[in-house]
């Protein structure tokens, strides 16, 4: 089960604060995906995924996060029908460097799914923080 | 020696019977003393390994899985079993994660985070002709790979 609000923050620029609450797994991930989507195109550039009430991410979990990421760099993602090698490639020619992202960031992540984020590498290249403001200060 | 616990029977198996069976594994295993780090652990390497039977063994048609959980002298041990065509999860390879995501091979993440979370991983065809994953993690003051 997975449940999703949303606030809109002002830091040095407007930030969306999608907080999600249950688990994100291979259910479910989709509805991230759709909802990142949407998200920009409503307009929103900056965003701050809050995990605090989220108990378990799965590997699926991840592709939530990945393709969510490159939805606000402004890439159009692919078929989800097509998996992994779809998203490889919409991000080819973006992820040249391990630079962190810098409109994507993620909130207080509970333990496990910290394990999760450190494990996959996705700790390198997605910026984690665990004080909402910061966090929210920290979009440009 | 570890005692095996009852099997259960998950029929009909998708995605969306992912939630149910963690909460199963996670219930049997803390009631049988593990300790949470190490059962969240567990049962995220259990998530992954059905979902590599949902989407492998059974091509991602409705399939039966069944499921038991032992827990004993600081150990949790979780069978799997399926009736898909031979699946041998281990002889995957992990993604190298120090690879920007664009260069990494497709999938692979769910058999890194079983490796990484699990302390033995055995698979092995049944006499029955059945894929039987076993998962083995250790708790307490015992250190992965310690004898």
């Amino acid at each position: 089960m997975l449940n999703m609000t949303i606030d809109i923050l002002d830091g040095h620029v407007p930030v969306t604060v999608l907080r999600l609450e249950g688990e994100l797994d291979a259910s479910n991930y989709e509805q991230l995906i759709s909802r990142a989507e949407a998200l920009y195109a409503e307009g929103a550039r900056n965003l701050l995924l809050d995990l605090e009430k989220v108990d378990f991410v799965s590997s699926s979990g991840l592709i939530g996060l990945h393709s969510s990421a490159l939805i606000m760099r402004g890439e159009t993602l692919a078929d989800p029908e097509e998996g992994w090698a779809a998203f490889r490639a919409v991000s080819r020619d973006m992820l040249k460097s391990k630079s962190q992202e810098a409109h994507f960031k993620l909130l207080k992540p509970q333990p496990i799914v910290r394990k999760v984020l450190d494990t996959s590498g996705f700790s390198d290249i997605m910026p984690i923080y665990e004080d909402e403001q910061t966090a929210v200060d920290s979009f440009e | 020696m570890v005692q095996m616990g009852q099997g259960r029977i998950f029929t009909n198996v998708t995605t969306l019977d992912l939630g149910r069976i963690r909460r199963y594994v996670l219930e049997s295993a803390v009631a049988g003393g593990g300790d949470p780090p190490a059962v969240d652990e567990l049962v995220l390497a259990v998530n992954e390994a059905v979902v590599n039977i949902v989407h492998h063994a059974y091509r991602d048609e409705p399939g039966e899985v069944e499921l038991s959980v032992s827990c004993s002298e600081g150990v949790i041990l979780v069978i799997l079993l399926d009736h898909g065509p031979p699946f041998d999860p281990t002889t995957m390879l992990s993604p190298d994660t120090t690879l920007p995501l664009d260069k990494r091979p497709f999938g692979g993440m769910g058999i890194h985070f079983m490796r990484e979370f699990c302390d033995e991983l055995r698979y092995r065809r049944d006499s029955d002709g059945r894929n039987e994953l076993t998962l083995l993690k250790r708790f307490g003051p015992q250190l992965k790979g310690s004898p």
